[in-house]
């Protein structure tokens, strides 16, 4: 009697459970299908050599010259753009954070905006703006400043750096200015009153505390432009080899036999750079927390 | 708990500061002596976080001077006034442990991290934390973050300690607690303190003095026990303690004439005119009650009836408005039950008056 009571304890436990687990249902499947299962596939593809054959030649083929070349170029560029938009934006949102209530919510506004308008469109922008009959560079040529002359180019890495600042600067101020908020001003006055200086209070509090979401920050937009494709598609047209590019380029029918699965090789690649990147994030949080 | 010296710490002279138009603050002066606590009390928006501010260089003031020990320190900026101030909450740098919050003024100044590190140590044994050195102020309650705020602003020694209601966020229990350790960490430091609140409990049960503050003026500052016994205005007299507000007329001998009886007005009262309507302002324990018939008194009816372990409290309706409350000991108030006819007299030998 009493193990059949404990037995339909369990049974209405476990159903108790699973009613608890079954609103993240719709997560757990975005997250399989939409997360693991084309990682799965892509591992898969990048190790089919046809006819029934897996092997690394893919791996192998990734690992010569042309494509390490891509990839130094990808990290390149994230890295750079990154760190620039993020030191920008880091500045610009700390001011934004200062200002009325009203020039936040515009700026928040305009931001929103900015965020999301990469792509062809702002390419297109850019080459009208900064290509070399472009109307800025036209206008600085009148002034005596030949910025093209002086080796800048906005179809190499240096331009895409600058066409990428444009969505990534408020980008970062987005996700910066949540941890801005997050400052409390007893901390400054605190300081204050123990007799810190401001820049003590910079350097031993603000900056420790806003390390990990700066860092965080700027790895969102690393991981953007890591990934980003049509505004370097559109505005190089290839001729910065970047990883999203050449899988583009594979993808696009340019593939040479044999040679099928080195897209899916390639991101798979781009997987685990953003998998070692996550790692770094973790360990660097774990650092400034436990300092 | 008088002060342990009567040397003059503080002088705060005319301070005056404004919001816009609004006079936050205006013609305020108070001097507080070596190891005082004195605790401004009052409504919010009344001006008494403005004077710690002022004080602790946090905000600027628009007109007054500022003087501690004998130094004019009104244009000196909040780093250099060497005081220690503990806010209402969060105001602990988290990135730090325990111990390097603590350590910090000391930090600033540049002491060595071996004197530095014993320092801290010492506070912490004052307030009970020398166990958690290594926590992060997100691993502790905020009765403990409080004590390390504490310990925090006194390791730099201070000048005078500002604290600003730093109980308010704390539950009941833990604040009842930390407010004695205030006190006793105060006397044993002989810091001279100023402690901003709007719990009248709390000011009344730690302070040397306690100020009175309305509309950006000091109404009185007295010792606690004359502040609630011989208040010098109606709003001291109405905002500290429980006041009954009971109508009565100024008769032509400058008398109160309330529940039947007539009282000389209070020499700290303000001035009335005869046949003037008034409001009495009556403790709960100055009025007797009685279930005998008396002429002299105000027949009422029992409406609520309140144990509040020795004493017990009366509420009547005497026919006004409100009802008059009325403290009696619990012993006492057996014979009295809710429903019950009785009479309300007034004990007191004078009254303050307030407008109607």
């Amino acid at each position: 009697m009493s193990s059949l009571k404990e037995s339909t304890t369990r049974k209405s436990g476990g159903f108790s459970a699973l009613l608890k687990t079954l609103p993240l249902a719709p997560f757990s499947f975005v997250f399989l299908f939409f997360f693991c299962w084309p990682i799965f596939q892509i591992v898969k593809n990048s190790l089919d050599q046809g006819k029934g054959h897996y092997g690394l030649s893919a791996y192998r083929l990734m690992f010569t010259k042309p494509y390490m070349h891509a990839f130094a170029t990808s990290l390149q560029l994230s890295f750079f753009s990154a760190l620039t938009a993020g030191l920008i934006g880091a500045v610009v949102a700390f001011y934004v954070h200062r200002s009325s209530a009203g020039l936040k919510s515009t700026i928040a506004m305009l931001s929103g905006v900015l965020a999301n308008s990469g792509g062809v469109p702002l390419a297109f922008m850019f080459i009208a703006a900064f290509g070399a009959q472009g109307g800025i560079v036209t206008l600085l040529k009148k002034m005596g400043f030949d910025i093209y002359g002086a080796g800048f180019t906005l179809y190499s890495l240096g331009g895409l750096i600058l066409v990428y600042s444009f969505f990534q600067i408020p980008l970062m101020v987005l996700v910066f200015t949540p941890a801005l908020e997050g400052m409390r001003n007893e901390w400054r006055e605190a300081n204050n009153s123990l007799g810190g200086s401001n820049f003590q209070f910079i350097r031993w509090v603000l900056i420790p505390v806003l390390f990990p979401a700066f860092l965080a920050s700027v790895l969102l937009l690393f991981a953007s432009a890591f990934s980003a494709f049509a505004t370097a598609r559109a505005l190089t047209g290839g001729s910065v080899g970047l990883v999203p590019l050449v899988i583009g380029s594979l993808i696009d029918g340019n593939v040479i036999t044999d040679q099928a699965n080195l897209g899916d090789a390639l991101a798979v690649g781009m997987v685990v750079v953003s998998g070692v990147v996550m790692l770094f994030y973790g360990f660097s949080l774990r650092w400034a927390r436990g300092r | 708990m008088s002060p342990k010296n009567s040397e003059i710490k503080v002088s705060l002279r005319n301070l005056s500061r404004h919001y816009g138009n609004v006079a936050a603050l205006h013609d305020f002066s108070l001097e507080m002596t070596t190891g005082e606590m004195v605790s401004l009390l009052g409504p919010s928006g009344c001006g008494k976080t403005t004077v710690l501010r002022i004080l602790g260089g946090l905000d600027p003031q628009h007109g007054g001077r500022i003087f501690v020990d004998g130094e004019d320190i009104t244009g000196s900026t909040s780093d250099k006034r060497n005081m220690g101030m503990v806010f209402q909450a969060y105001s602990l740098f988290p990135n730090m442990t325990v111990a390097e919050n603590v350590e910090y003024g000391l930090r600033v100044r540049k002491i060595s991290p071996e004197v530095r590190r014993k320092k801290s140590m010492e506070l912490l044994e004052m307030v009970h934390l020398s166990h958690r050195p290594n926590a992060y102020p997100n691993q502790l309650s905020g009765g403990q973050q409080q004590r390390v705020a504490l310990a925090r602003a006194l390791a730099i020694a201070p000048k005078v300690l500002l604290l600003d209601e730093p109980l308010s966020a704390l539950d009941a229990q833990v604040r009842v607690q930390i407010r004695e350790e205030i006190r006793r960490i105060q006397l044993e430091t002989e810091t001279t303190t100023l402690f901003v609140t709007h719990d009248q409990e709390e000011a009344m049960s730690v302070s040397d003095r306690v100020g009175v503050m309305n509309a950006g003026e000091l109404e009185q500052i007295d010792s606690p026990a004359a502040l609630y016994n011989k208040p010098k205005t109606a709003f001291v007299a109405s905002f500290v303690g429980v006041t009954n507000k009971i109508p009565g007329e100024i008769d032509g001998k400058g008398r109160v004439r309330v529940l039947n009886q007539k009282i000389d007005l209070s020499k700290n009262s303000r001035s009335a005119q005869e046949g003037e309507k008034v409001l009495a302002l009556v403790r709960p324990e100055n009025l007797e009650i009685s279930s005998e018939f008396d002429t002299d008194a105000q027949p009422g009816l029992v409406i609520t009836k309140s144990f509040l372990g020795p004493l017990t409290k009366l509420g009547v309706d005497l026919g006004t408005e409100n009802l008059v409350y009325i403290n009696m000991t619990s012993q006492e108030a057996r014979k009295i039950d809710v429903g019950n006819r009785v009479s309300v007299k007034i004990t007191s030998e004078e009254l303050m008056v307030a407008n109607v």
